[in-house]
This record gives C-alpha cells, structure tokens and sequence, in this order.
C-alpha cells in the first residue's frame, strides 16, 4: 500500500527547549482516514502546519507520497496536499467566495473553462451557492467554514487536513460534510487527517492518534483507542456516549458488552428489558 | 435586567447594493436570570443578533431594550459604555477579541476601561486565567501564540474579567478540549447560578439540554420558536426539519420508548437516563 503520509521521530518547538511536537512517528496509508485527538495545546495544529512546510522541523523526517519534505519538494508536495484551517478566515483570498475557489483552481492550473463547473458542483455540495457573490469575510462562522472546505475540495487533493474544519457548523451541515469527505475518501481514495475534539466523530475514523502534549500515546482503531476509558479521562478527553452509558449499566450490576454503537447498545437493552 | 425586543431588525451594508436582511421582525424577551441558548442553522441570524445585545451592532428596524437603555433604530443613545460594562460578550472567533501584546495586558483592558485600578485589575487577570484552565504562567504570553483552544479560553477569561451582569457567549466551546468543554460549560452555570443572565448560541443540543433553561430558535433571520427547553426538545419532528439534533440522550430515550420502554424524555442527565433505564430492566 502506499504511503501518504511518513513521519519519524519529528521535533519542533517554537520558543528554544519548549519541545512543542517530541518525537513523534506515524505513517498514513492511501485512503486511510486518521483522526487526532488531544488536548487543548497538545501540538495538533502544529503538525498539521509541519506537514505542509508552513513551520520548519527541528529534526525528524517528514515524507509526503515519497518526496522528502524539503524547499526543493516544497512545492511538489503542496500540489498533494489540501489543508483546512481552524480559522478559515486564514485562508481566504478572494474577494467573492466565487473568486476565492477559482483563486485556488488556477493555482494547480484547472483550465477556466472547467472552473465554472467545479465552483457550482462544490459550492452546492456545501450548501453555499446562493452565496457565490458574497465576501467570504462577511459570511456568518458556519458558512465561513463550509466555503474553506468547498475550496479545498475543489482542488481534488490527494490529502485533506481538516482542522477542527465542522466545528461551527449546526449538526445537519456537519454530518453533510462529514459523508462527503467520507465519499470522497471511498471514490478518489482520498487521505484524510482530520483534527478534532468530537468524539462521536472519531468514531468513523480508520486509524486514531492520540496526543499529550507533544507526544503520540497510542495509535489504533476507534475501538481500540475509545475504550479506554481512564486513559482518555486523564489526557483530558471524553469517551463516546454509548459506551458512557454502557459502563454507569456495568456499575450498577447489568451485564452490557460495552459498545461504540448506540444501536448496538439499544438492542441489549431492549433484549434485557424483554426477559423481565 | 430583562431583554426586549420589539420588532427588531437588523441589514447589513444597508443603502449599498449589497445589502442584506439579516434579522427580522425579532420579537422577545429573555428573562433576567435565565439560562437562554440560542440555536439554528448557520447563517440563521445568531450572532447578528446577539451582537444587539451589547451594542456591538445598532439595530436598522425596530428597538432592543436592556434594562433601562432602549436602542432603537432612530434612537442611538450616546454613550454605550454603561451598557457594556452591564453586558459582555464572547465573539465566535476568539481571534477579533485579543489584541493586546501579552495576555494579562488582554485580559486587564477590559476592567480598567471600566474605572478599575491597575493593581485590581492584575489581581483579577490572575484569577480569571485560572477559572479558565490555564496557569498564570501564560499571562506573561502574547494571546496569539496560542493554540485555538487557548484563545477561545483566554478570549473567555478577559469578559469573565469585567463580571459583567449579562454573560453573552457565541460559540464558547467550540474549539475546546472535552474537558475544557465540561468546565466551561460547569462555570456558565456556576454564574448564572449566582444571579447573572447567561445567553449562549451553540450548535451542540448536549449543552442546551443539561446547561439552558430556555432556548431560542432562529431561522431566516426570524425568532421561529422559544419556550423552556423541555418544551423546545419535545417537537422532534420540527427540530429535524431544521436539521438540529436531538440530544444524544432525549434521542436514546425516545429510541427505546419506540421499543417498548417508558422512560420520561424530559430527562436531562445522563445519571437520570442510566436510572431510568435500569429501573426498566429490573422490571
Ligand atoms: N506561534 C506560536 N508561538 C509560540 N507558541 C505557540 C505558537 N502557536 C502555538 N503555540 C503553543 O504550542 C502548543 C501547541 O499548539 P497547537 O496550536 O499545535 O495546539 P493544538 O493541539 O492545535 O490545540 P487546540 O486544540 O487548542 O487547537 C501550545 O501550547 C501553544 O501555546
Ligand atoms: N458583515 C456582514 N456583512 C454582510 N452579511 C453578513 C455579515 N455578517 C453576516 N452576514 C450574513 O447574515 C446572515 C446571518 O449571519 P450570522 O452570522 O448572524 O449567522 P449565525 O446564525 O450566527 O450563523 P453561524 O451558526 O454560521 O455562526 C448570514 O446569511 C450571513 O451571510
Ligand atoms: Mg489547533
Ligand atoms: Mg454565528
């Protein structure tokens, strides 16, 4: 399987003896979709921002699809990768959201004559279109964050980061643009690295790394890494809703596998309640 | 210190060709002393409201009254600073809030616009950067090498800094950690609690139903609906049409109420839920 993404034994600090990001490695796979969790200031962002090259490693390597991450790849390796900011007002150019997207698409060198088509398509998918016109500065905080998603989309990277991207969107919107990244990453075999503090999220991750500051705790599937319940307590993180419920059933006598899946949760409960 | 509005609305750019209605006919009150989340879809006209509440925008139609002062479109009062002092407000992007070059700095400005001295004001700084999470070593810090956690938190601290009497939060937890989330969330409570009015838009139906005791649902720039929350959390069917969720545990209980259990679905914590549902099984 290809590698996407290769990380080893990186280190970054900002202020000199901080170590911000310690040692850390991971790799990603082609159409793997892998989630960070972590703390408040655990390093998320700043990883995110050393993947790209916008913040200069200390020591370790960084591999984007083979090509080392270096000033001589710079470029090459921003053409793979898409990246969503926290603040999307980061990352607006343009004067229209219209302009915005098109800016990104004439970047990589889409003919004209097939931008038009790319702006409506995905300015659609987000719900955006009738907005096409609007300044994206002037747009409310939800619709600021689905117009830096459309533009990225867009672009058809081969890697997404998502940086806490959802987190003003209202539920609806949210669940929307998480099964398009969802379909995008089956379709295209997209990579996702999606950064994010919703657990219930985390659950439809292939892949979870879980950061403290600075320095990757463990690495595993959602099943793996969400059940375990005082780790996840002490580095500041929740556990999923059914699996809460499951465990205050365990400690108060009933026999429930606990489970990441609420309906798989409901049917236990319903099978108990059946027997009495 | 109740909240009035009386056919209020509000048009961005109005005049230029790019106006647009972004408030409407916005008729309601908020109690003094409630617990008022506001929700809806994005671009439902949330934080254009709010921003009413402290004068942030001046209403284009109709009128907003804060305890004694009345806003009005025709009428703009010439001094807004009482008013601001009376009611605080948390931006949705906690970046547009910090400007100073350290965050004591920050969080200090707001007290001392107010009249407070300086050495209260370093007093108070120490104490709200605490009840947020973070360590008084970070007043020492510029606010924008932070994490967007730790500004969202500090962006918090420097209105907590100014006690004002109406709390207005936009968003507060998004960004934040689950444990920051839960403190968050625990602190609004503990100042509401102590008499203040706290009004919060959010997204997450978690919060409104274990923190609010009221809530406000916007859409299209209208106010489409308001009640308690129980009330609010009992009409599923139009939350869905609005694409809000229920509660993960209002919708676990009406789930299980489909299948056969009985369990009251005004129910708000997850300890009642767990109760409720093994008194069930026990049968
Ligand atoms: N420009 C900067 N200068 C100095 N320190 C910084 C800077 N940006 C971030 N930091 C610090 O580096 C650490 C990691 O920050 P980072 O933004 O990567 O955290 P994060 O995991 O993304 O957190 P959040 O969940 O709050 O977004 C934090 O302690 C933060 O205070
Ligand atoms: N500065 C502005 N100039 C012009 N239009 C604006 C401006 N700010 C917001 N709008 C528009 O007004 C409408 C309401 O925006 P508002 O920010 O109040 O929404 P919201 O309910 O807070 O949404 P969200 O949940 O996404 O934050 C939106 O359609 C938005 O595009
Ligand atoms: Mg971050
Ligand atoms: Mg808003």
């Amino acid at each position: 399987m290809d590698k996407m993404i290769e990380v080893k034994d990186l280190c970054f600090e900002y202020v000199e003896g901080s170590q911000t990001i310690n040692h850390i490695s991971f790799d990603i796979y082609k159409g793997e979709y892998v989630t960070i969790l972590g703390h408040n200031g655990s390093g998320k962002s700043t990883i995110a921002k050393l993947l790209i090259g916008l913040l200069e490693k200390k020591s370790g390597s960084i591999r984007i699809h083979g090509y080392e991450l270096n000033l001589e790849n710079l470029y090459k390796v921003r053409e793979q990768v898409g990246i969503v900011f926290q603040n999307p007002d980061n990352q607006f150019i343009g004067a229209t959201v219209r302009d915005d997207i098109a800016f990104g698409l004439e970047n990589i060198c889409i003919p004209r004559e097939e931008m038009d088509d790319l702006i409506n398509t995905y300015a659609s998918q987000v719900r955006m279109d009738q907005f096409l016109d609007h300044e994206p500065t002037k747009l409310s905080g939800g619709q600021k964050q689905r117009v830096a998603i459309a533009g990225i989309l867009a672009m058809s990277p081969s890697i997404i980061i998502l940086d806490e991207a959802t987190s003003m969107l209202d539920p609806r919107g949210r669940h929307e643009i998480n099964e398009l990244v969802r379909d995008l990453k089956k379709e295209r075999e997209m990579t996702i690295l999606s950064i994010t503090h919703d657990i219930e999220e985390a659950k439809n991750a292939d892949k979870i790394i879980l950061l403290n500051e600075g320095q990757i705790i463990s690495i595993g599937t959602p099943q793996e890494i969400l059940s375990q319940v005082d780790v996840l307590e002490q580095l500041k993180l929740d556990i999923p809703f059914s699996l809460k419920v499951s465990q205050k059933l365990e400690e108060k006598g009933f026999h429930i596998h606990k489970t990441l899946d609420m309906k798989e949760l409901e049917n236990q409960l319903c099978q108990l309640n059946a027997k009495n | 210190m109740s909240i009035k509005c009386k056919k209020l609305g509000y048009i961005y750019g109005q005049g230029t060709p790019f106006e647009f209605q972004a408030l409407k006919d916005v008729d309601l009150e908020i109690e003094e002393g409630s617990f008022t989340a506001i929700i809806g879809q994005t671009g439902s006209g949330k934080s254009t409201f709010i921003q009413h509440i402290n004068a942030l925008l001046l209403p284009t139609e109709g009128e907003i009254q804060i305890d004694e002062y009345t806003i009005s479109a025709l009428q703009k009062p010439e001094s807004l600073k009482s008013l601001r002092k009376k009611s605080g407000l948390v931006f949705q992007f906690p970046e547009y809030q910090l400007f100073e070059e350290t965050i004591e700095k920050d969080i200090m400005f707001g007290p001392m616009n107010f009249g407070v001295e300086e050495e209260e004001a370093k007093t108070i700084a120490k104490k709200v950067i605490e009840m947020v999470g973070l360590d008084q070593s970070y007043l020492e810090k510029s606010p924008f090498d932070l994490s967007g956690g730790q500004k969202r938190r500090v962006a918090i601290a420097g209105i907590l800094a100014m006690n004002p009497d109406i709390l207005v939060l936009d968003e507060p937890t998004a960004g934040l950690d689950p444990q920051g989330t839960k403190e968050m969330m625990n602190l609004f409570k503990i100042i509401n609690e102590s008499g203040k009015t706290v009004i919060i838009v959010t997204h997450d139906m978690n919060h409104v139903l274990t923190y609010c005791d009221h809530a406000i649902v916007m859409n299209n720039g209208h106010v489409e609906r308001k009640g308690t929350v129980k009330d609010i959390f009992q009409d599923s069917a139009y939350l869905n049409q609005l694409g809000i969720d229920l509660p993960l545990i209002t919708h676990m209980i009406l789930d299980l109420n489909k299948k056969g259990f009985h369990i009251d679905s005004s129910i708000n914590n997850i300890d009642d839920l767990v109760e409720a549902i093994g008194g069930e099984i026990h049968g």
